[in-house]
């Protein structure tokens, strides 16, 4: 069965959705069966790998809320190991369209479970928030990956979010793990800072990549193009980073099954 | 032969209508709606009128025969094509064999529209009638059991809030990933 990861912050403008797009497609640029999630009403990963909202038929809300399977909404990303399911604004409603069913933040777990086999791994993007999606999500997967910025607010916020996993895990998923903490946008003062904290964190970088996603204008911009900053510009620090990332990721998920 | 009365019927009605009343007020109804559910499996429900009452014979002795409107639950089950598939008077889910059309069993103690609405969320799918589990989300904005979450202590220096929150977090990963490496 596919490793379910979910890349999850409650802080906005951590680098989420960059760090979910550009993860999976090194993932599948390893040849790794890849499934991109976009949980995120936004549907700015659904955007960033090419899909045009508008014309699709179907989306993530369709399968939660039962009127299409899992199938009908899987489309091909734009490498030949990526899969997508995108996500519109109408995922917003879906809340309100299960409020009737009884532990409804099952409903993406159970969705993907069933179709977790035909992939080596799942990625999720949720959204900056602890509401009903991005319980959802983290309920959904078996490991989190947390994008952050070395600066207080990061660290608070951090805090704030493994309360709520802890929480998860007691409830929902006893068996849900942090892969561990990765550093995101971080110019090359920052990775200096980090790297002298590391001595004061006591344990705190045992849970974190030592891979550092750099500040890197080519990732500033992905936003503005459709396609992984891997297709656009393989050469490119952000690129080469996630490329590392993911090579460290599998690594590590091969070591602690 | 011409009727002679030798006393009032309104004594009479009265003096039956006062041993029905005592009768009635002595019931034990908790016998009686475990026969009814027993028997005929019928749940009654709050409201029980009296209606009528009468003296009876019954085999060689004297009876009272007691009338009484309840009110009964009755739960209808029908499939998303308007087909008849099953029914219970009892709160509770029986099957009947009479129901051809039924290909999936309701889950016990689901009720017909809740069944309905499930079916009707599915669309052929099987996703949803697997999350029957109660209840008990994690509300972000819910108390807390476990410690607070770390926090900016704006009496300390930076370098020193960072590091204590920091230290925190390092201890609240380790429980986490901890307990599933043992």
């Amino acid at each position: 069965m596919g490793k379910i990861i979910n890349v999850s912050s409650q802080k906005g403008g951590t680098g989420k959705t960059t760090t979910a797009v550009n993860l999976a497609a090194s993932l599948a640029l390893f040849e790794q069966r890849t499934l991109l999630v976009d949980c995120d009403p936004l549907g700015n990963a659904t955007t960033n790998l090419g899909i045009d909202k508008n014309r699709l038929s179907l989306d993530l809300y369709d399968a939660l809320v039962g009127e299409a399977g899992f199938h009908d909404i899987v489309v091909s990303g734009q490498l030949e190991f990526l899969d997508v399911i995108p996500s519109r604004f109408r995922l917003q409603q879906v809340e309100k369209k299960l409020t009737q069913l009884p532990n409804k933040d099952n409903v993406l777990r159970v969705l993907l479970e069933q179709n977790a086999d035909s992939y080596d791994y799942i990625i999720l993007d949720s959204p900056a928030s602890l509401g009903f999606l991005t319980t959802c999500a983290i309920i959904a997967a078996d490991w989190l990956v947390i994008p952050l910025q070395f600066q207080v607010y990061g660290i608070e916020g951090l805090g704030q979010l493994l309360t709520v996993i802890r929480e998860i895990r007691k409830k929902k998923r006893p068996d849900l793990r942090v892969a561990g903490v990765l550093f995101t946008m971080q110019d090359n003062a920052d990775i200096e800072i980090i790297h002298q904290h590391n001595n004061k964190l006591r344990g705190f970088n045992t849970h974190v990549f030592s891979t550092i996603i750099p500040w890197d204008k080519t990732l500033r911009d992905a936003s503005n193009y459709p396609k992984p900053l891997a297709l656009r510009d393989i050469a490119s620090r952000g690129a080469q980073a996630h490329l590392d990332f993911a090579k460290e990721l599998i690594a590590l998920l091969k070591q602690r099954r | 032969m011409a009727k002679l009365k030798i006393t009032d019927s309104e004594v009479i009605k009265s003096g039956e209508r006062e041993l029905l009343d005592i009768i009635i007020g002595d019931l034990d109804w908790e016998a009686i709606e475990k026969i009814v559910k027993e028997k005929h499996q019928l749940r009654i429900q709050d409201d029980v009128e009296f209606k009528q009452g009468d003296i009876v014979v019954h085999g060689n002795t004297v009876a009272y025969k007691l009338d009484f409107d309840v009110k009964v639950t009755l739960t209808v089950l029908l499939d998303r094509d308007g087909n008849y598939l099953s029914f219970s008077t009892s709160g509770d889910f029986t099957s009947d064999a009479t129901g051809a059309d039924l290909e999936e069993e309701p889950e016990p103690g689901m009720e017909a529209s809740e069944t309905d609405e499930v079916n009707a969320a599915q669309g052929d799918e099987t996703i949803l009638e697997e999350i029957s589990q109660p209840e008990d989300s994690p509300d972000p904005e819910e108390k807390q059991d476990s410690a607070p979450p770390p926090s900016y202590d704006p009496e300390k220096s930076p370098d020193e809030n960072m590091s204590g929150m920091a230290s925190q977090i390092a201890e609240m990963l380790s429980e986490i990933n901890a307990e599933n490496e043992e």
